[in-house]
């Protein structure tokens, strides 16, 4: 029988610093068989365990069309994430994954896609934007919309530049707090509403990002009209086998790591309120 | 007579074919015989009337007499603390599982509210991911009930939820208790390897004892008190029609010791944590965790979503009361009956009380529900 | 695998519990049903107390500073060097250039061979525990109260009272078992009349809650108590109601904040003739005017025929004092004056005359450089003391410091010598739990790494020392422990294997409950907030670790319950300093400084700061004062005052 609870070995890359307390981390599987067979879906997170601190859950951050590796984007929060970030390239961690549910895509062909997201909620929203983009026409529109609390707490800057470059892609940002010659807009990512069109009808709008701005971003997506299915988020919960067993990131029955992390609003509006 | 499948074992069509007759003496020989191949956890006594539940070394250490262990028998499958496995961290990362035996063991006297605690945790432990620590203990044992003729002790309540005296399903082998001699229930295939070692020779039960064992059962009835009321309980927690008041009265009241978590054969919540052997090489394990812990949810940022005690006592009320818990998992119910939470509980938060309690909408009682 | 009986060694609730050892580990914790004080229940503490002892952070060797850090040795030469270190002091000053620190978590044969080792191998009677900062035993001198003098009770009778009067407690964090027994009383219809300053769990079923200002305790018992002697005939009542006069209305509002109709319906209930008990805590303890708190509540108790009750600390408080790990008694309160001539007789050896230091002198002598060295044991007394940055110039003044204790600690660091010692599972002993149930811990594993339990500890300094190796067998000792102290003569290990332990409060060695004459009026609260530090700050013990947590911080569990650390405030307060949740401040006291984030509660009362002692990133002691109870010696800890600057 497989052992659900033995990560693989996987060995940093690369390390790319985002913002003062984030960083990506470029990962390959030591065993080749081990990673060409690693397939997953946008939304899918991994357990990351840093031997010796333990185990973190973090969502795969890069498109799942890249096959001969993936990153995670991580911030340093605790003991596990801290230890992450002293890692240097070439040192080794463990990865158990991919697990979790994943953002629909396929279902949403020919609809206008609107993603939100708002700070560190960035990094599994790119597993998804990523290979949406790559087949854009399937998509009748695509906006995207990103809040960050300074400008020096954007993750993926360049990444943020290609979008805004794109000229397919409707790309807008703000940040909370102004500062460092910063240009663009000021105020929370909801503020961004009101400069483009948003059509209740068609419109699936995916958004991640710190609990108070998922409550709002989707209290206004329902005043303007989208339905509970058409609302995608993530459910954030204190993680620990990721697997469904150790019953931490229950809610109601449902656990985060098996039945989500991605939810409907219709699937959230089931869950007791916690 | 249809059984409902153990996913463990191989399922067998109960009918008069597979219940055979023991004499008492013919038992304790083929346990000896069982001995010699397999480990036999058996009851022993303990200190006044308390029992136990450990390895034997000889048949004479059984106590026929037992009531009813507080430390329930999931210990032998989800272990307390157990060894995931190890790591060397020196340079390069190296993992090394921990071997797994291959001896059988045989569980022999567990009570029939026990089983149908395995019954929900295998069914647990094999959903969607399958966790191999516990599965494959659970593979190579063989769960020898006792039926229960009399209630072993005052608190249990099996009959309320479905889980006993007398199973149909769950176990391996069921022995009844015809006073001279055995009855004995084959239910799985691996029940019929413990017949097989124990070289026990086959004698099929009449029909005058298969009758008794229907005597038996209408007695049970009349011993067995129904303590508790699931099905109103069940309604109300469903439909979310408790007084918030109530909760606030169990969440002044629990210690948040854990008890009725570690405990109860249904809870199965576990906490995972490394540590270091020496500088280079180190340990991942896991602990019994409990939900009423207040530190259980709390996040790394240290938002704490259940970080008050009501919070936590209406979550585990509504993860064993509520009908979408029956659902997914077979119609089981989620609780079995076996009492240890009445038992532990110092502060009256025991399922029958708060059934009781939930029942009556709520109204505070001020007798005395249990001393 | 066999499960063996044994004592959790969490708190004084001495609960029971059967412990498996496997492969030089705990690996099952099981409750005991049957036993007496805790029926089949343990506390989270107990339920992971095997994560502790299976630490692999546990000290493995002995640990010998040289040039300044601290490097592995033998035994033989950790040994050669405590000695050496003690003896050099111990030519220049004699005995009372060293102190003694016993544990309240070690057995008692351990804390009787320590105290005889301390006065007389290093003829010292400079011995004491860290419990005097924040417990009191009820049995000890001047107040001499047992169970069968009518005022002391058995855990599990605690919930057959009728009225339940808590003060200055916090009953289910500090002992589980005593708060289960309170609600099981409040189930029962008994009445519950809270005095704290801070919100306790059981509040919601209480008739009366009255949130004090901290540190006046003593005004709102004293006023209990002028109410009670209302009207009464007595000559002797009657003077001290007129001497009490002090304690009227508008003062008593005024001093503590109550309501003083509330006060009134309380002394009402307590004149009834039920069942009542009244019980305190570190509340009380941690507070200059402690001695007199407890005088006057034992007063209304003579007055009302009620029971009273101190909650119990860590698992051998009570057994440690009873083994005379104090400066001025031996065994079961026995003063040095009444019995020398017995001991050292009975020892074959004899000892100084003279009362010895309590852990605060002590701590004094050290800043002054008069006490050159230390001996430590199963104790940190730089997490557990107030004033933590007092306490750490006083050791650091010292010439040689010996710590003995089973993890690496924050005393430990300022050790010469560090002994690894063994945990209560890796040795035979007794401990004696609030009730005075002297219980068995028996041994469920050897000793771990290179640890040794404390006992061939003491008995290797012995022969360092040149003396005749002694016994280190538990049953022998406690022989001679109950052959010289009257309230253990029943005390035996054939007797203890019988059940569940021996109950030492028998009929009293002679001495009867003394009241002392009440002679102060108290018209103001300890360290009374002032401009420069405005706010009251509250600490309090909680439910998962004790005291010093250096126990419980190795479980993973135990840890991660531990709180944040946050400084609870006031709305009211919050707005005034113009602060927001999560938001960093700084705690100043006239001790020390702590930077932490910002909890918003509303029940907290206005004006003071909650802090719990400890939290994941320390404790806050380094706040804490060391007023002292003048008459017993007992050091004031809770309250102090604070001012907060924002980040």
């Amino acid at each position: 029988m497989a052992n659900i609870y033995l990560p693989d070995i996987t060995v940093i890359k690369d390390i790319i610093q985002e913002t003062s307390d984030t960083k990506t981390f470029v990962l390959k599987f030591k065993n080749l068989k081990v990673q060409n067979n690693f397939r997953f879906k946008s939304g899918q997170f991994v357990e990351v365990s840093v031997f010796g601190v333990g185990e973190v859950p973090i969502g795969i951050s890069s498109s799942p069309t890249e096959k001969k590796n993936f990153e995670i984007t991580v911030r340093a929060v605790g003991s596990v994430t801290n230890a992450l970030h002293q890692k240097k390239v070439g040192d080794e961690i463990g990865i158990r994954g991919p697990l979790g549910n994943n953002f629909p895509i396929d279902e949403m062909k020919g609809k206008k896609i609107l993603i939100i997201g708002g700070g560190i909620g960035l990094p599994p929203l790119r597993s998804l934007i990523l290979p949406m983009i790559e087949k854009r026409r399937r998509f009748k529109k695509f906006t995207i919309l990103y809040g960050a609390r300074t400008p020096d707490d954007r993750v993926y800057k360049n990444l943020l530049k290609k979008w805004n470059e794109k000229k397919d892609v409707e790309f807008l940002e703000t940040v909370d707090v102004a500062g460092n010659g910063w240009t663009g807009n000021v105020g929370v990512v909801t503020t961004l509403f009101e400069k483009i069109e948003i059509d209740p009808q068609d419109t699936v709008a995916y958004t991640c990002g710190p609990p108070i701005m998922i409550k709002f971003v989707i209290q206004k997506l329902l005043e303007i009209g989208l339905p509970d299915d058409m609302i995608i988020s993530t459910l954030e919960r204190y993680m620990k086998c990721g697997v469904g067993k150790c019953g931490h990131c229950a809610i109601g029955h449902k656990y985060v790591c098996v039945d989500g992390p991605v939810f409907s609003f219709k699937d959230i509006k089931t869950l007791p309120e916690e | 007579m249809e059984v409902l499948h153990s996913k463990i074992g191989e399922v067998i069509k109960m009918d008069s074919k597979n219940k055979i007759i023991l004499g008492k003496k013919e038992l304790i020989t083929a346990l000896k015989n069982v001995m010699t191949k397999m480990d036999v956890i058996a009851p022993i006594k303990g200190l006044g009337d308390e029992t136990h539940f450990q390895k034997i070394e000889s048949t004479e250490e059984i106590f026929w007499e037992y009531t009813h262990d507080l430390f329930p028998p999931k210990n032998f499958f989800l272990k307390q603390e157990e060894d995931l496995f190890r790591f060397s961290v020196n340079g390069e990362v190296d993992l090394k599982e921990f071997p797994v035996s291959q001896r059988k063991i045989v569980i022999f006297g567990i009570r029939s509210c026990d089983v149908k605690g395995l019954e929900y945790s295998d069914l647990f432990f094999s959903n969607t991911y399958k966790d191999n620590y516990y599965l494959e203990k659970r593979k190579r044992s063989i769960l020898v009930s006792m039926a229960c003729v009399k209630p072993p002790f005052d608190n249990c309540f099996c009959m309320c939820t479905n889980s006993g005296p007398f199973l149909e399903s769950g176990f391996d082998l069921q022995i009844v208790d015809l006073g001279e001699k055995y009855l004995i229930n084959i239910g799985t295939k691996k029940g019929e390897d413990f017949l097989k070692a124990g070289k026990v020779k086959l004698v099929n039960a009449g029909k005058k004892e298969i009758a008794r064992v229907e005597e038996l059962k209408k007695e049970a009835d009349v011993y067995f008190e129904t303590t508790a009321y699931f099905a109103k309980a069940i309604i109300q927690v469903t439909g979310d029609k408790v007084k918030e008041e109530l909760w606030e009265d169990f969440g002044e009241a629990c210690i948040s010791c854990g008890s009725c978590t570690h405990l109860c054969p249904m809870c199965t919540c576990f906490d995972v944590y490394d540590w270091m052997d020496d500088e280079n090489y180190g340990v991942r394990t896991r602990n019994w965790d409990s939900c009423h812990y207040a530190g259980y949810t709390r996040e790394a940022s240290g938002h704490n979503p259940r970080g008050q005690s009501k919070e936590r006592v209406k979550r585990r009320c509504y993860h064993k009361l509520s009908y979408q818990y029956m659902k997914i998992n077979n119609n089981l119910h989620g609780c079995v009956g076996c009492g240890r939470c009445v038992i532990a509980c110092p502060v009256f938060l025991d399922i029958p009380t708060i059934i009781k309690r939930i029942r009556k909408e709520g109204l505070i009682e001020k007798e005395i529900e249990k001393v | 695998m066999k499960g063996i009986l044994s004592t959790c060694g969490g708190c004084g609730c001495g609960c029971g519990m059967y412990l498996y050892g496997e492969k030089g580990r705990i690996k099952n914790v099981a409750p005991v049903r049957i036993h007496p004080a805790s029926k089949g229940n343990l506390c989270i503490k107990g339920w992971n107390i095997h994560q502790s002892i299976n630490s692999s952070e546990r000290l493995k060797k002995p640990l010998i500073r040289r040039n300044g850090t601290l490097q592995e040795a033998t035994w033989e030469e950790a040994i050669d060097f405590a000695v050496k270190g003690f003896k050099k002091i111990l030519k220049r000053e004699g005995g009372k250039g060293i102190g003694v620190i016993g544990s309240q978590k070690i057995t008692n044969e351990e804390n009787y061979s320590l105290m005889k080792f301390a006065r007389t191998v290093l003829g010292t009677n400079n011995i004491d525990l860290c419990g005097r900062f924040y417990c009191f035993s009820l049995q000890s001198e001047p107040f001499n109260v047992f169970y069968g003098g009518s005022i002391y009770d058995y855990v599990d009778e605690l919930q057959e009272n009728d009225i339940v009067f808590i003060i200055g407690a916090n009953p289910s964090e500090e002992n589980p078992q005593i708060g289960a027994r309170i609600l099981k009383a409040l189930r029962r219809g008994v009445k519950l009349f809270i005095v704290n300053p801070r919100r306790i769990q059981f509040g919601l079923f209480s008739e009366i809650y009255l949130k004090n200002i901290p540190g006046s305790e003593i005004g709102v018992i004293n006023s209990i108590l002028r109410l009670i002697l209302e009207g009464r005939e007595d000559t002797e009542e009657k003077e001290l109601f007129e001497f009490l006069e002090l304690y009227n209305q508008k003062f008593i509002e005024e001093l503590s904040g109550v309501n003083f109709e509330e006060l009134k319906k309380i002394a009402e209930d307590l004149k009834k003739p039920v069942k009542k008990l009244i019980l305190f805590s570190s509340g009380l303890v941690s507070n200059e005017f402690f001695s007199d708190s407890v005088n006057s509540i034992l007063y209304i108790a003579k007055l009302t025929a009620s029971k009273v009750y101190s909650l119990g600390g860590q698992n051998n408080f009570r057994g440690a004092v009873e083994m005379g790990v104090q400066p001025g008694y031996l065994t079961d309160y026995q003063s040095i004056a009444e019995v020398r001539k017995k001991f050292e007789k009975a020892w074959g050896r004899s000892f100084p005359d003279e009362a010895g230091l309590n852990v605060f002198e002590m701590l004094e002598e050290a800043l002054k450089y008069a006490l050159k060295g230390m001996y430590i044991v199963g104790e940190n007394i730089v997490v557990s003391a107030p004033d933590t940055n007092r306490t750490k110039r006083a050791l650091s003044n010292l010439e040689f410091l010996v710590v003995q204790d089973i993890f690496m600690s924050e005393t430990a660091q300022f050790a010469d010598v560090i002994l690894p010692a063994s945990s209560f599972a890796e040795k035979d002993g007794t401990f004696t739990n609030l009730e005075g149930r002297v219980q068995r811990v028996r041994k469920v594993i050897e000793p771990r790494f290179e640890s040794k339990p404390d006992l061939q500890i003491l008995n290797l300094l012995e022969v360092g020392f040149g003396r005749k190796p002694k016994s280190d067998v538990p049953t022998k000792i406690m022989k001679e422990i109950s052959s010289l102290s009257p309230h253990y003569k029943n005390v035996s290990y054939k007797e203890l294997d019988k059940g569940f332990g021996v109950m030492v409060d028998f009929p009293p060695n002679g001495k009867v409950p003394n009241i002392l004459p009440i002679e102060k009026r108290y018209v103001r609260t300890p360290e009374s907030p002032d401009i420069e530090y405005p706010y009251y700050l509250i600490t309090e013990n909680i439910v998962f670790c004790h005291t010093s947590s250096t126990f419980s911080k190795h479980s993973s569990i135990l840890r991660r319950e531990l709180p944040r650390g946050e400084a609870e405030l006031n709305p009211k307060d919050a707005r005034e300093l113009d602060v927001r949740a999560g938001q960093m401040v700084k705690i100043i006291s006239r001790r020390g400084e702590l930077i932490l984030p910002v909890k918003i509660n509303p029940e907290i009362l206005a004006g003071t700061v909650f802090i719990p002692l400890n939290f994941i990133s320390g404790n806050s002691n380094i706040l804490t004062g060391a007023k002292v109870d003048m008459r017993l010696k007992l050091a004031g800890w809770k309250f102090c005052t604070v001012r907060l600057e924002k980040l």
